[in-house]
């Protein structure tokens, strides 16, 4: 009799594990290797390692599938092969649902550590630490999670939530376990040993000496998955030995807090409030939420931390400043959060934020002359899970903003008016309300190089203070005038008819916004 | 963190067969409605191309901006998904979406709309569609978000709106050349 499946498995580098299926609680003991897929039922307790891209191929038959699932002598089935093994859904829930065992080991050197007379195994410590460094820990945290049925629960040194992995439910009643043994955590990272509860176990981390943070996981764990998760946890305290890494990971894992609140919903307000008081974050307070976008000359492209330079400017000014700013760098963007908890009108809001916005942008543009700062700023919302639709409104003000307000560098979603409502109607009604005034003045320009429609555009603009708007398109008032009139004769609309006017002004609205 | 997956869908090679709608809608048991739908339309050679669209899981989502209730959100590999479990099928995204991407399924009366298959994603397959696209005009590929920002409809005539930045890549259609045997003498 060889060693049970589940005891040789720590001795694979976590990073090249990967469960397709779960593992069971107890020991499974095998007799033989087999390289092929049975043909006939087994005779002995066999596992089975498929080295052959041909044969896993087979595990996606409905057939062989029936079959396996139906073995009692089939242990579980070892895929050898480096690169990704796509199974189809129906069977992976089959096999899952019959639970046999199927694992991925991406490294077929490590494969022998299943024959009978295996070559003896050291150490390798230093190769795992490679591994995990290359694969993220979140990523090795995660696949260990579905092996083990266990959610992994990452804990800061103050046990605010930094991390989790694992399915749905699970998270759920762990979080639900967290928030009502939150006390008794302290005591738990002080002794490993008899401070196992009843729904969950805290792993401690102590990295260096100094800082002490967790990972919490099922206490229903047996012996050899406890192995595993301590393997895990044993590799993570090493790579975070060196301050650089330990910032760097705590760096990822804000990355992920700042994906999610950017552009996930969060379900419960509270666990969002508590993750983001691991950063020292009071989102508790709404927040405005202004988007930074820098047009970068190539001579600054060159440097490639100018990014995180120029968030490293705000965060020095906003120490004079007396307004509490969170400043992230988010895709090439820089994301402000602005504390505004005060009870005030909507109008006084709006130009406190275009305030800080202008201070900022001013103290940009002195800084980098070179560079052009704009600044789109959403709408304000009360509960901070909706700063995933402020943020998409910021992107909205930004895009329409410019090119709507050529000479502007700071745009409120307020600003865009009409342009907002554009957004809620069909693409065609708008085409087609756009043509029936557009039309002449679009074929005109196609077909004799007029530019009507830019003119009408930059009249708008300058609320047709013809002076300014002769300025701004560089030619005589008298031609300007000459225009007007033309585009007047054109489409049989008085500009000077308000009401005439405003359906003008709205086609050309619309024309502009579609050809975004 | 920064890949995108997107849809990439090859012009030359739609054929119309309308497998990939079909699959969808036998995959996820969807009747009185289609995720996905291969519209046909004129460029200026005038040669009918088509072009198999569903949700484009745009960089810059009107969906989510519109929602009152906030139902939509977009997953760390750039899909955009839709819980319709606080959905009172207001209409807003299906009318503000530029591509019809969310439309309300008569079973449920809440609004629905492609998921790109995330449970098949998430176990490694493919979505349904892609999978059963039978001349491989439909693919899936990840993307640098970087370089998907960067990346336009400049290139392809399709009349498509790009202020919302839909996660699509469309191969243009080619135009066949065709050969003439000289006369024998």
């Amino acid at each position: 009799m060889k060693d049970a499946l589940q005891e040789l498995l720590p001795l694979i580098p976590l990073d090249r594990l990967k469960f397709l299926t779960s593992l069971p609680k107890q020991l499974l003991y095998y007799e033989t290797i087999q390289e092929e897929l049975p043909k006939d039922w087994l005779e002995k307790p066999t596992l089975i390692i498929i080295v052959d891209e041909e044969e896993w191929i087979k595990l996606n038959d409905k057939e062989v599938a029936n079959q396996l699932i139906q073995d009692p002598n089939l242990i579980a089935v070892i895929i050898g092969l480096e690169t990704e093994v796509p199974l189809q859904e129906d069977n992976v829930h089959l096999y899952r649902s019959c639970q046999l065992p199927i694992v991925q080991v991406a490294d077929p050197s490590s494969l022998h550590i299943f024959e009978q007379k295996s070559k003896p195994v050291y150490s390798q410590i230093s190769n795992e630490l490679a591994g995990i460094m290359n694969e993220g820990f979140t990523a090795i945290a995660t696949e260990l999670a579905k092996g083990l049925e266990t959610p992994f629960l990452y804990l800061d040194e103050n046990n605010h939530l930094l991390w989790q992995t694992g399915t749905e439910t699970e998270l759920r009643e762990a979080n639900r376990w967290l928030n009502t043994h939150f006390r008794e955590l302290e005591g738990m990272k002080e002794s490993y040993e008899g401070q196992i509860h009843d729904g969950f176990e805290l792993y401690p981390i102590h990295i260096a000496g100094v800082v002490s943070q967790g990972i919490l996981a099922s206490a229903k764990l047996v012996d050899w998955q406890k192995r595993m998760v301590d393997k895990l946890i044993g590799l993570m305290a090493l790579l975070l030995q060196t301050e650089g890494m330990f910032r760097q990971q705590q760096q990822q894992l804000q990355e992920h807090f700042v994906y999610d609140l950017l552009y996930h919903k969060f379900e419960s307000q509270k666990v969002m409030i508590k993750q983001a008081k691991a950063w020292d974050w009071n989102l508790e307070i709404p927040h405005h939420l202004l988007l930074v976008h820098v047009k970068v000359t190539d001579e600054l492209m060159d440097n490639m931390d100018w990014l995180d330079e120029m968030v490293l400017f705000i965060e020095e000014k906003k120490s004079h400043m007396e307004e509490r700013l969170i400043v992230l760098p988010f895709e090439d963007q820089i994301v402000v959060l602005l504390e505004d908890g005060q009870s005030c009108t909507i109008s006084e809001r709006n130009r406190h934020v275009r305030t800080v916005a202008e201070q900022i942008e001013k103290e940009l543009s002195n800084q980098w002359p070179n560079c052009q700062f704009l600044i789109g700023i959403g709408k304000w919302y009360k509960n901070t899970t909706f700063l995933n639709k402020s943020y998409q409104e910021a992107n909205q003000a930004l895009k329409f903003g410019q090119a709507w307000f050529e000479n502007r560098n700071i745009f409120h979603i307020n600003d865009l008016g009409a342009l907002r409502l554009l957004i809620h109607i069909h693409q065609e009604i708008l085409l087609d309300y756009s043509e029936d005034y557009l039309s002449v003045l679009l074929e005109s320009d196609r077909e004799s190089g007029t530019e009507l429609i830019h003119t009408l555009k930059v009249y708008i603009q300058h609320q047709g203070v013809i002076n300014d708007v002769a300025d701004a398109l560089f030619i005589h008032p008298n031609t300007l005038r000459n225009r007007i009139k033309k585009i007047e004769e054109m489409t049989g609309i008085n500009v000077q008819d308000p009401e005439e006017f405003m359906n003008l002004m709205v086609a050309v609205k619309i024309l502009s916004f579609l050809n975004l | 963190m920064s890949s995108q997956l997107m849809f990439s869908i090859n012009l030359s090679k739609c054929i119309n067969c309308k497998t990939c709608e079909m699959s969808c809608n036998d995959y996820h048991g969807l009747s009185g409605i289609h995720r996905r739908n291969v519209v046909t339309y004129e460029n200026d050679s005038l040669i009918p191309v088509h072009l198999s669209i569903s949700c484009n899981h745009c960089l810059n989502p009107v969906c989510v901006s519109i929602c009152p209730e906030n139902n939509f959100l977009k997953r760390s590999d750039g899909v955009v998904i839709h819980n319709p479990s606080n959905c009172r099928a207001c209409r807003r995204c299906v009318t503000a979406c530029p591509f019809h991407a969310p439309k309300i399924n008569p079973k449920t009366n809440r609004v629905d709309k492609c998921n790109l298959c995330i449970e098949r994603l998430d176990e490694g397959l493919k979505p349904v569609c892609v999978e059963n696209c039978v001349t491989n005009a439909l693919g899936i590929i990840e993307v640098n978000r970087k370089e998907r920002k960067s990346y336009d409809f400049g290139e392809v005539d399709v009349p498509i709106a790009s202020y919302t930045n839909p996660s699509i890549f469309v191969i243009d259609k080619q135009i066949g050349l065709t050969f003439f045997r000289e006369e024998e003498a």
